[in-house]
């Protein structure tokens, strides 16, 4: 079998020059005080490719049969991380010469393990336990991150159950009630605003034709949800609540994370349409962006490239996402075609949190600049999901 | 599967992206420029180093106005958050009033300035605290600054002014020279009058910042400045004088006193009481002690040798000696219904001090007979007066290089028919006018001219009290040069007679100040007296005079006021005695 038919051109080359794209600024970033952070990524890099050709002979089938596996394992390795590790913020283990953060490993095998869930239930698609047990598989993952505690990652969670249950076709009015105790969180600490959201809920519901028993159930989901929420809220970490307070009034608090944000603002704003050039940024020479290097990454894109290197990137991620898509209907597999379409959405909208949250679009929450930023774990998942992508487009014919 | 909510999902994420798209294009088209500033502010730091404003200096070689080193707050409003709440919290740290904040604030944004200095006097409490607290505080900026420093404090607040924070307006005109929002400026006295030398040039510097603020290095750009420091000004003041009159109106609450030098106009002593201390407009003052100030029935902010406006009393019969003379209305054998102590003048009884008798036109100006001047003046008529008081430099600024100087009051028919209506006035307001009182107001600084004119045999010259300006350098750049500015019409015979009678005033046994006579191998003094009644309690005491030495060459001209201070002949003549026995003293190595 020839190697070369097995790699989609129009999958690979993009991934490469964003590879590249990614190294050329991580460097700018870091060469002044901290090159060893690029010759760490640089190893990440190769690493990442010998990873992805390796992928490329691992049938899906073999995602397939291991996803259950898989997430077990990821689960473990969140718990086990919880009882090992005694810091206050948990989120990687230190293997001496790298740092392996398991949520990274997670997201990938969550995305593998719900499709596979979901096409077991093919009859029962819309059943309340289908709906009940997705929730219990994402929320466990959930909470054992959002505890680390690291808040942008298990946004994203919610973000992957979301996608797969829409993708698989789930039905609106479902979803809308799987979304709105998640709303009722948000509306909970403005007391009277809840209760005109629960009246609003209650009225969509009875239109919808909803059992009442149903109705009861949801009612009771969104009270508890929203009862629970402030709870939560207090048990966050001042950093995190920090976090959220700050996108409210990011002028503020000009130290913390606002200051941040108004220094990436001011490195994006500065580039311009042609940017400054490369290693001509000022924001990051001067350790203006202190995590320039990871979660702000984007300001030295848009500082040293300007408009034009944030098109270069929505361009490579358009050239993917319209093979994907090309390619997708074509899949004979129901389970490799959700897989393909949930990680090449995932990681659009992962580009698509952080560029916003660099420039103030939404909030900050940590979402790495999939590679860009800095960040073995992240770089390599990023490539295992580009590898099954382009493993799955290859074995489109196959039907299993 | 529902194979639409694939391509459905597209329109989700080109809708996304959409929106970040006009997001990224606001920040980098449209906010491009406001952000590229933000970020050159960033790395680059501009600073405006002050340039050292010159010293003053009085002819005795004493500092009077100088600099010295203070840590001053500045405030970076590019990374300042201006709330009321950020601004209530500063003013509370460094002790400022949230308004005058407010109002520092409101002046660098209407000048497009990007720094303001919160206090000039940080002390090291505030020094420590803030360098400590240097992560919560990016926004400010210490820096060990020189500022003006009156060492004498009020001694010569009246000569030398003061300078404050420039204002707004005042920058607004001042921006071309190089003005900054922090600067200082030059509010009255020599300081206002002197500023364009004293102020020299701001520089500018840029420098490398990191991200704390601090600064990494400096930078050569092309907008970079050398600063060029202020010239020194060279005062006619004699420190020993001025100190000297200090301690003598220690038992006086209020009045002035001005010793020239009648060769040259030079100002050697201007003394005014109550004073200030200026140095407080540079460390700041505190409310209550600028409305104490402010409203202080003394009113010590007033110079009362150039702006005090009193009635000159008897002094004021100088003028109408003069002029009488000049206009051949009087002679030495000109009679008046003799001085029995009233007289009657349009159905009103004036008063003299003294019962007189009959005098002459010169014993009455020794004695000061306001009996005969009344009748006197009638005579001449109140024009006639008029036209002798400005010929004398009354009514008009005597142009002294002090920055603030009133013209007085001195009336003539036009003003009276218009202050009492036509034919309303009548001889009575003639009479007062002739003794210098009614509606007549002088300055101090004005009477001393007079003085120097009659010293000068009519020549006028102006008073100063800035003798030459020197650059850091030693280079002189202004010097004073003594101009005749006009000679006054009288003729020279009648200043002859009236130099005489004034020196009768005080050498022969019947004049009113005798109390200034000083031992004749000294010279001699030479003056009238004034007492001026007022509506503000006892009548104000004068003694202008001229201090001749043994040689026969005037020397001084001497004006005392003392306010409220009673008889012309009592403390002002004592006063004149003691400042020229002083100044004799100093001359001769004391």
């Amino acid at each position: 079998m020839d190697f070369k038919k097995k790699l989609d051109p129009f999958i690979v080359l993009p991934l490469l020059a964003l590879s590249i794209f990614g190294l050329l600024v991580l460097f700018s970033v870091v060469h002044n005080d901290s090159i060893s952070i690029f010759y760490k990524q640089l190893i990440w890099f190769f690493i990442s490719l010998i990873l992805f050709v390796g992928i490329q002979f691992i049938p899906i089938k073999i995602f397939y049969i291991s996803a259950y596996l898989l997430y077990f394992f990821s689960i473990s390795l969140l718990v086990f991380l919880k009882v090992v590790n005694k810091a206050p913020v948990e989120r990687w283990f230190d293997f001496g010469i790298a740092y392996i953060q398991p949520s990274e490993f997670a997201k990938v095998s969550l995305i593998l393990t719900l499709p596979r869930f979901l096409l077991s239930r093919k009859e029962k698609k819309d059943s309340f336990l289908t709906l009940f047990v997705s929730y219990i598989i994402v929320l466990i993952p959930f909470f054992l991150i959002f505890f680390q505690p690291d808040l942008g990652t298990s946004i994203l969670f919610i973000i992957i159950l979301f996608l797969i249950l829409y993708l698989y076709g789930i039905k609106f009015i479902n979803l809308f009630i799987l979304f709105t105790p998640i709303l009722s969180i948000i509306f909970s600490f403005f007391p009277i605003f809840w209760i005109f959201y629960l009246f609003f809920i209650a009225f969509v519901l009875y239109f919808s034709k909803v059992d009442f028993i149903k109705l009861l159930k949801v009612f009771f989901a969104n009270i508890i949800f929203g009862g629970l929420a402030p709870v939560v809220w207090n048990s966050l970490r001042d950093y995190q609540k920090n976090r959220i307070i700050s996108y409210l009034s990011p002028q503020k608090d000009i130290h913390g994370y606002g200051w941040n944000l108004l220094q990436s603002k001011i490195g994006i704003g500065s580039g311009g349409i042609f940017g400054k050039g490369f290693l001509n940024g000022t924001q990051k020479g001067l350790n203006f962006v202190p995590q320039q290097h990871t979660d702000f990454i984007f300001s030295a894109v848009g500082e040293e490239f300007g408009f034009l290197g944030y098109l270069f990137i929505l361009t490579m991620l358009s050239i993917i996402l319209l093979r994907v898509l090309y390619n997708v209907n074509r899949i004979k597999s129901k389970y490799t075609k959700l897989v393909v379409y949930s990680f090449t959405i995932f990681i659009i909208v992962e580009y698509f949190l952080n560029i916003s949250m660099s420039c103030g679009l939404i909030p900050i929450v940590g979402v790495p600049l999939p590679l860009f930023s800095y960040g073995g774990s992240s770089y390599l998942t990023t490539f295992i999901m580009f590898a099954i992508i382009n493993r799955g487009i290859d074995e489109r014919d196959r039907y299993w | 599967m529902s194979q639409d909510r694939y391509t459905n999902f597209i329109f989700l994420i080109v809708l996304l992206f959409f929106i970040q798209v006009i997001f990224i294009i606001d920040l980098q088209f449209f906010e491009n420029r406001y952000y590229k500033t933000l970020s050159e502010g960033n790395s680059y730091r501009k600073v405006i180093v002050p340039a050292v404003r010159g010293n003053i200096i009085s002819s005795d070689s004493v500092v009077i106005a100088t600099s010295k080193k203070y840590f001053s707050l500045f405030c970076n409003l590019d990374k300042f958050d201006i709330t009321a709440d950020n601004i209530l919290n500063i003013s509370k740290i460094i002790e400022v009033d949230p308004d005058s904040i407010n109002q520092m604030i409101g002046d660098a944004k209407r000048n497009n300035e990007k720094e303001i200095c919160l206090k000039n006097n940080l002390n090291i409490d505030d020094v420590t605290f803030i360098e400590e607290n240097r992560n919560h505080f990016p926004e400010f900026d210490i820096r060990y600054q020189p500022k003006r420093y009156y060492p004498y404090e009020y001694l010569y607040s009246h000569i030398v002014g003061y300078v404050g924070k420039i204002t707004g307006n005042e920058l607004y005109e001042l921006k071309m020279k190089g003005y900054s929002i922090s600067d200082f400026v030059g509010k009255t006295g020599v300081e206002k009058s002197y500023e364009s030398f004293l102020k020299g040039r701001n520089g500018i510097k840029y420098y490398e910042v990191d991200v704390t603020g601090d600064i990494v290095r400096e930078v050569e750009q092309k907008n970079s400045l050398k600063k060029i420091n202020g010239d020194d000004i060279f005062l006619s003041i004699n420190h020993k004088l001025q100190s000297y009159i200090d301690t003598i109106f220690k038992d006086f609450q209020s009045g002035t006193a001005i010793v020239l030098d009648c060769k040259s106009g030079g100002i050697l002593s201007l003394y005014s009481k109550p004073s200030f201390d200026p140095n407080i407009f540079i460390t700041g003052i505190r409310n209550d002690v600028w409305e104490y100030l402010r409203t202080n029935i003394f009113s010590p902010f007033l110079n009362r040798a150039t702006n005090g406006l009193y009635p000159p009393g008897s002094v004021f019969k100088i003028v109408t000696f003069l002029t009488a003379l000049q206009d051949e209305k009087a002679d030495s054998n000109t009679f008046f219904q003799p001085c029995y102590g009233s007289i009657m003048i349009s159905n009103r009884i004036f008063k003299c001090w003294k019962v007189h008798n009959e005098l002459n036109l010169f014993d009455a100006l020794i004695n000061s007979c306001d009996i005969y001047f009344y009748q006197l003046g009638m005579k001449v008529g109140v024009d006639a007066i008029y036209r002798g008081a400005t010929e004398l430099g009354f009514g008009d600024l005597t142009g002294v290089d002090i920055f603030e100087e009133s013209r007085g009051i001195i009336p003539d028919s036009k003003f009276l028919n218009k202050k009492y209506g036509k034919n309303m006035w009548g001889m009575g307001q003639i009479a007062n006018l002739s003794i210098g009182q009614g509606d007549i107001l002088v300055t101090p600084i004005q009477v001393a001219s007079m003085f120097l004119i009659i010293a000068n045999d009519g020549k006028v010259i102006r008073p100063h009290v800035v003798d030459s300006v020197k650059t850091k350098n030693g280079e002189k750049i202004f010097e004073y040069t003594k101009k005749i500015q006009r000679e006054v019409k009288f003729e020279k015979k009648y200043l002859k007679l009236l130099k005489n009678s004034l020196y009768n005033v005080v050498n022969s046994d019947n004049g009113t100040a005798l109390l200034a006579r000083i031992d004749k191998n000294l010279g001699y003094i030479s003056g009238k007296t004034g007492t001026a009644e007022n509506s503000s309690g006892e009548p104000h005491a004068w003694f202008g005079s001229i201090y001749t030495d043994k040689d026969g060459n005037d020397r001084l001209v001497i004006v005392v006021v003392i306010e409220n201070g009673g008889h012309g002949g009592d403390d002002p003549a004592k006063i004149t005695k003691m400042i020229v026995e002083k100044y004799l003293r100093i001359k001769n190595g004391f």
